[in-house]
């Protein structure tokens, strides 16, 4: 049962971990955007 | 749409590991984490043929969408890949009592996951010209592609304690293998689709930001 359960938990958290890293890459990515957006229309 | 893809391949996940827990459990126990070590097995090699794909496509046309899927691929390839050394580790000290043996496939699957990590840390170190590194990393990919068939083969041709191929006793354990394959088949789509227009976006804003 042990390394059934070892098992699983490898098995998401691997999945997890690599999702949440792309989400956190996505938000930084969004962030850097809207900052560009706010500095062209400052400028304008 | 994305979205809903990796929902949807998360649900496919969870109701196969339900089904295979539950209805089509396999004895002994530990034996059942063949319901998340083969789907994972076979996406990491599909991976990995995608990567080879982009990286001919690449070195044909220099198109650089194609050196972005390679890299997308191979870093939700080198992922499945960790899964499958991981869960494999993890079968052989339950069923044959050691963390790890020198068989022919258990050899080749680690020498696989060296290779794609020497590929990613390759992909952010080359100094020089990005067109030429993304070439190196083209071709390097191709010869680390030839490790894929061997991984493949090897438990077929070379007396091997990991077993070739299996069988079922009932039709549950087979829903449960292939709802395990459709949603990690997905979950990779859905990965390499995602990771690809996330390094597009970021390379159009670097450009952008250096005119």
């Amino acid at each position: 049962m042990f390394y059934l359960m070892l098992g699983f938990c490898v098995v998401w958290v691997c999945h997890f971990a690599y999702l949440t890293v792309i989400d956190r890459q996505a938000r930084q990515l969004r962030r850097r955007l809207d900052a560009r957006v706010n500095a062209a229309s400052d400028r304008a | 749409m994305r979205r809903l893809l990796l929902a949807l391949a998360i649900l496919l996940l969870i109701v196969s590991t339900w089904i295979g827990l539950t209805q089509g459990q396999i004895d002994p126990l530990q034996r059942n984490i063949l319901y998340v070590h083969v789907p994972n097995s076979v996406c990491a090699l599909l991976c990995f043929v995608v990567v080879l794909v982009a990286s001919v496509g690449y070195l044909a046309t220099a198109g650089q969408t194609w050196d972005l899927v390679a890299t997308a691929a191979a870093e939700a390839g080198f992922v499945f890949a960790t899964i499958l050394n991981a869960t494999g580790m993890i079968f052989s000290r339950a069923e044959w009592n050691v963390w790890w043996t020198p068989s022919p496939r258990l050899v080749t699957s680690a020498i696989l996951w060296f290779l794609y990590a020497v590929y990613l840390i390759l992909q952010v170190s080359l100094p020089g010209a990005q067109r030429r590194a993304a070439r190196l990393c083209a071709v390097f990919c191709i010869i680390a592609f030839l490790d894929v068939p061997l991984v493949y083969l090897s438990a077929r041709f070379i007396p091997d304690i990991h077993r070739p191929n299996f069988s079922f006793d009932s039709a549950w354990q087979t829903a449960a293998l292939m709802l395990g394959m459709t949603g990690t088949a997905l979950l990779a789509g859905g990965l390499i689709w995602l990771r690809t227009s996330l390094l597009r976006d970021s390379l159009r804003l670097e450009q952008e930001l250096l005119r």
